[in-house]
């Protein structure tokens, strides 16, 4: 089109120029300087023009290889997938120097977004690396739920989900915590991973303030095997759980850049009006659980502590209930039962090396813990004094990737000698 | 009791009938501009290096600097957020546009993006290092930290001819 105009132009121009003899010769010199020139500004447009079409297809070259497909929010698959995973080595100094090696868990994640408000997230767990009928291994849904956000502060979440208790329970990829195992206090006394099937409220008040309350599943007293993990074998976990008593928690939790303090509190009926074993039947044995937690992180140091306390009431009558089930069942040995729980930890890390992606940070953390029972010294149910323990970890993480750790440490348990351990770990999470 | 059962679906229907509107998107990209340059009276879409969404800020017909809007992903979902850098290179402030995970919020709060401020391409941007992290919503932290940083270096690399 420009082309033509300017033959047009051109054409035009010609036409005016005066057409006298005396002139032809000079007009036809300058109809001649004239097609010279559209022919020089023909050239002009069609060099401009190539040149245009060659930018911007290396335009949208560029375009693409910035934002590779899928990348941009409209595109992105609806359903995503994430993991995380470890393995672990023990050795204890017990008197056989017992050695282990783990693939402790390997997690895979899904996730799938209905619409702007809708999701649905969930965790596949298997511990131990092999599951069947033979093996110690355990394939198990860790959480499932589907939450559906009305606005930043409130969001309805149901299924199975992780109890807001702790630092560790909601937030428990390798890469995030120090030393290869979870420390004593977020397992015996508040029950790490604690997962359980209900309907929860939560949200953001302003862009700090987190809460979560919720009605949920609890736990059965009936189902509670071993003291030494204070409540923790009685959590149901989703598994055909008996829900005749409901629990009810409630958490809040202050984020800053650098800084986290929070806390929450659960609490339930775990007699379970006798589902799974009437001989508990009558019993509501109200189960409490709260924590405080602070984490703070400044020039170079990660600094976090918590407190745990909780409650079983009428643990006497659990242990009465115990003992008639050893009289029916001689395979079955009593236990007393656990009547209360605390437990608190502080630790500290240095990062002394932190380059590009790598990061070393030396750590320390003392921990004390008390799982008193409800002694029954007549049938011979007395506390485990193994259940009161301090215990002190020493040891390095070794990030190569912020995201996949390399971890080792040493605990030294100071009442039980034979769980203090040597521990080498691999840990990764994406 | 029907009709009591009946009452319990009112306040669900109460509270799902803002459901039409957009969930997660908190500012727009003209709100974004504003935000990060309140005193400019224009913005011409622009290039910076392979960057496609960007806009140079001006007041007056002089330039002010530039807005990066980009995305990086948080745990599963993708974040949208809004950069923008001075002539002079430095970071004037970080704005989240769309954030759609279902933790970690609180990246949106202003502490932790004024974090940003007065960075530049030179600067270490690396979380826990010179970039406070938050916790719980860590992968969040760490992949808009990565993501500024990266802006940045498309941004120097740009404009140093």
């Amino acid at each position: 089109m420009h082309v033509k105009a300017y033959r047009n132009v051109g054409l035009m121009l010609a036409a005016m120029l005066p057409l006298s003899a005396a002139a032809q010769s000079s007009t036809e010199q300058k109809i001649d300087g004239l097609q010279q020139e559209i022919e020089r500004l023909k050239e002009e447009t069609r060099r401009l023009r190539s040149e245009q079409a060659a930018q911007k297809s290396s335009q949208e070259a560029a375009a693409r290889a910035a934002k590779p497909a899928g990348s941009s929010a409209a595109d992105q698959p609806a359903t995503s997938m994430f993991g995380y995973g470890e393995f672990n080595y023990n050795r204890n100094r017990d008197p056989d120097r017992t050695g282990k090696a783990d693939l402790r868990r390997l997690v895979v994640g899904f996730g799938h977004r209905f619409n702007d408000r809708l999701s649905f997230s969930s965790e596949l767990e298997i511990e131990h690396g092999i599951v069947s009928a033979d093996d110690q291994g355990e394939a198990e849904v860790e959480q499932a739920y589907l939450n559906y956000q009305l606005s930043d502060a409130v969001n309805v979440k149901g299924g199975l989900f992780l109890i807001p208790l702790g630092i560790l329970n909601e937030t428990h990829e390798p890469p995030t915590y120090y030393g290869v195992e979870r420390n004593d206090v977020e397992t015996r006394i508040i029950p790490t991973t604690w997962r359980e099937l209900g309907v929860g409220v939560h949200g953001l008040l302003g862009t700090s303030v987190k809460y979560d309350v919720g009605v949920t599943t609890g736990f059965n007293a009936a189902k509670l095997d071993d003291p030494a993990f204070g409540v923790r074998t009685g959590h149901q976990e989703g598994q055909l759980a008996d829900a005749h008593d409901l629990s009810v928690y409630g958490a809040l939790n202050y984020r800053a850049p650098g800084l986290l303090v929070g806390g929450g509190v659960f609490s339930g009926n775990t007699g379970q009006n006798g589902q799974a074993d009437s001989l508990f039947k009558g019993i509501a044995a109200r189960l409490t659980l709260w924590d405080v937690h602070a984490k703070y992180s400044v020039a170079g140091w990660d600094l976090q502590a918590l407190y745990a306390s909780g409650t079983l009431a009428d643990a006497d009558q659990l242990t009465a209930a115990n003992v008639a089930r050893a009289a029916a069942d001689p395979s079955f040995s009593a236990f007393a039962f656990p009547k209360s729980l605390k437990g608190w930890y502080g630790q500290a890390a240095y990062h002394i090396y932190r380059r590009g992606e790598v990061d070393i940070a030396p750590f320390a953390r003392i921990e004390r813990y008390e799982i008193r029972q409800a002694e029954d010294p007549g049938n011979g149910l007395l506390q485990d004094p193994k259940n009161i323990e301090r215990v002190q970890t020493i040891g390095v993480d070794f990030k190569i990737h912020p995201q996949v750790v390399i971890k080792t440490d040493f605990q030294h348990y100071r009442v039980d000698g034979d769980k203090s351990r040597f521990n080498v770990g691999l840990g990764y999470m994406f | 009791m029907p009709r009591a059962e009946h009452m319990f679906w009112v306040p669900i229907a109460v509270l799902c009938a803002p459901a039409t509107v957009q969930a997660t998107q908190y500012l727009t990209v003209e709100q974004a501009q504003k935000a990060l340059f309140p005193e400019a009276d224009g913005f011409a879409a622009t290039r910076v290096g392979e960057l496609q969404r960007a806009w140079e800020a001006s007041r007056d017909g002089v330039l002010l600097g530039h807005v990066l809007v980009d995305e990086v992903i948080g745990k599963q979902e993708l974040i949208t957020y809004a950069l923008g850098v001075g002539v002079d290179g430095a970071v004037r402030n970080v704005e989240i546009m769309d954030y759609r995970e279902s933790r970690g919020g609180e990246v949106r709060g202003a502490r932790w993006r004024e974090q940003f401020k007065g960075k530049r391409s030179t600067s270490p941007l690396r979380l826990e290092e010179d970039i406070q992290n938050i916790s719980g919503a860590t992968l969040s932290c760490r992949h808009i930290t990565e993501g500024v940083r990266r802006l940045l270096a498309v941004h120097a690399a740009a404009l140093k001819k």
